[in-house]
């Protein structure tokens, strides 16, 4: 079965459709939203995601793009709009950063023989401190491997602009990690 | 241009270490059972309706069985619609005979004259309007389609009058 085959049985209330369908794509937009808007949003990104799809009368339509992206659009589209309501672009920066890296920030002295978790709890501090659009194609590209034009179509802006805001995200985290020297970087 | 380089390089495996070290993570598993039962309950709202749909169907499926088989008994004892065509005769429904349910194999139609008294007894209006006034009392006849079944029982009686008839009842109304 298709990936609309397989939306659309799953709206039909096919569990095991649907089961297959989730099992595949929650993760990676948990990922996605959590890393956006903090953890415990990433929960509620993923049942507004998915009830979205089952409730939504319109039909996936393979021809203007993955099911994957389609996802990830409506996935966004919570994810902004949660954004949004806290008026907050560094809403989850802080958010994450205090969950995760309270201990980890990037600085210098700290950074200095870190253990491989430390070095990733680093990373993720300053991803999370990045500007939404530019920590958005960081967790795309970088985080799930997307590539540019899957990227493009779920942040809906032309690949160039996602080249051009990876490049300034990539040097926003070199200069947050500048500490960091590259042994920690290759962990240990 | 090679500090450049490693710093991108180094950039690119912390990166990977993020991404391995997440990998596994993923939405509670209560958020899939909550969803699991709003599919569930897509499930149980498509079977109701679907039983609504078949329960319409059967009902329509009964009424049009119902409605041909009246239709086709009509033809040899029950009343039809009576039939107003503009400047044609003016006709009744049909009106069953005591012999109507009695079954008929075939049947065909006779036209005849009865007396108008017969109208009065299916409960009709004997007005004189509805017949010459030239003739009077138990003379005045009315115009009748029976419908006499292959056994010559009658089974069912119309009243019939002729377009200048007609015309002068709609008149008159």
């Amino acid at each position: 079965m298709g990936d609309a085959g397989l939306l659309d049985a799953a709206r039909r209330g096919d569990a095991e459709a649907f089961l297959r369908l989730f099992s595949r794509f929650q993760g990676p937009i948990y990922r996605y939203a959590a890393h956006m808007c903090g953890r415990e949003s990433g929960d509620d990104v993923v049942q507004e995601t998915f009830l979205a799809v089952l409730r939504d009368p319109v039909r996936f339509d393979p021809a203007r793009g993955t099911l994957g992206g389609y996802l990830f659009g409506i996935a966004r589209h919570h994810v902004f709009k949660r954004l949004r309501s806290r008026n907050a672009e560094e809403c989850s920066g802080g958010e994450i950063e205090e969950m995760l890296t309270t201990d980890n920030a990037v600085q210098p002295s700290v950074l200095e023989g870190l253990t491989r978790a430390e070095t990733v709890g680093a990373v993720r501090g300053a991803i999370a401190s990045l500007p939404a659009i530019y920590r958005e194609v960081v967790v795309l590209c970088e985080l799930q491997e997307m590539s540019y034009a899957d990227a493009a179509d779920i942040a809906q802006c032309p690949v160039g602009t996602v080249r051009s805001r990876l490049h300034r995200a990539r040097a926003l985290l070199v200069t947050k990690l500048a500490p960091l020297n590259p042994e920690v970087c290759t962990s240990k | 241009m090679q500090e450049p380089y490693l710093k991108d390089r180094s950039l690119s495996t912390a990166l990977r270490a993020v991404a391995d070290d997440e990998s596994q993570a993923a939405a509670s598993p209560a958020v899939g059972a909550r969803l699991l039962i709003e599919v569930q309950a897509i499930a149980r709202a498509r079977r109701r309706a679907h039983l609504k749909m078949y329960a319409v169907a059967a009902g329509l499926v009964l009424a049009v069985g119902g409605a041909v088989w009246t239709v086709r008994t009509a033809g040899t004892v029950g009343p039809v619609a009576a039939t107003t065509a503009p400047g044609s005769e003016q006709t009744t429904e049909f009106f069953a005979l005591p012999y109507s349910s009695v079954p008929a194999a075939g049947a065909h139609l006779v036209r005849l004259e009865v007396s108008a008294t017969a109208l009065a007894s299916f409960g009709l209006e004997s007005g004189d309007s509805q017949n010459s006034d030239s003739q009077g009392g138990a003379a005045r006849t009315v115009l009748a389609d029976v419908i006499v079944g292959h056994d010559g029982l009658a089974r069912a009686i119309r009243f019939v009058w002729p377009p200048s008839d007609a015309r002068r009842e709609e008149q008159r109304q």
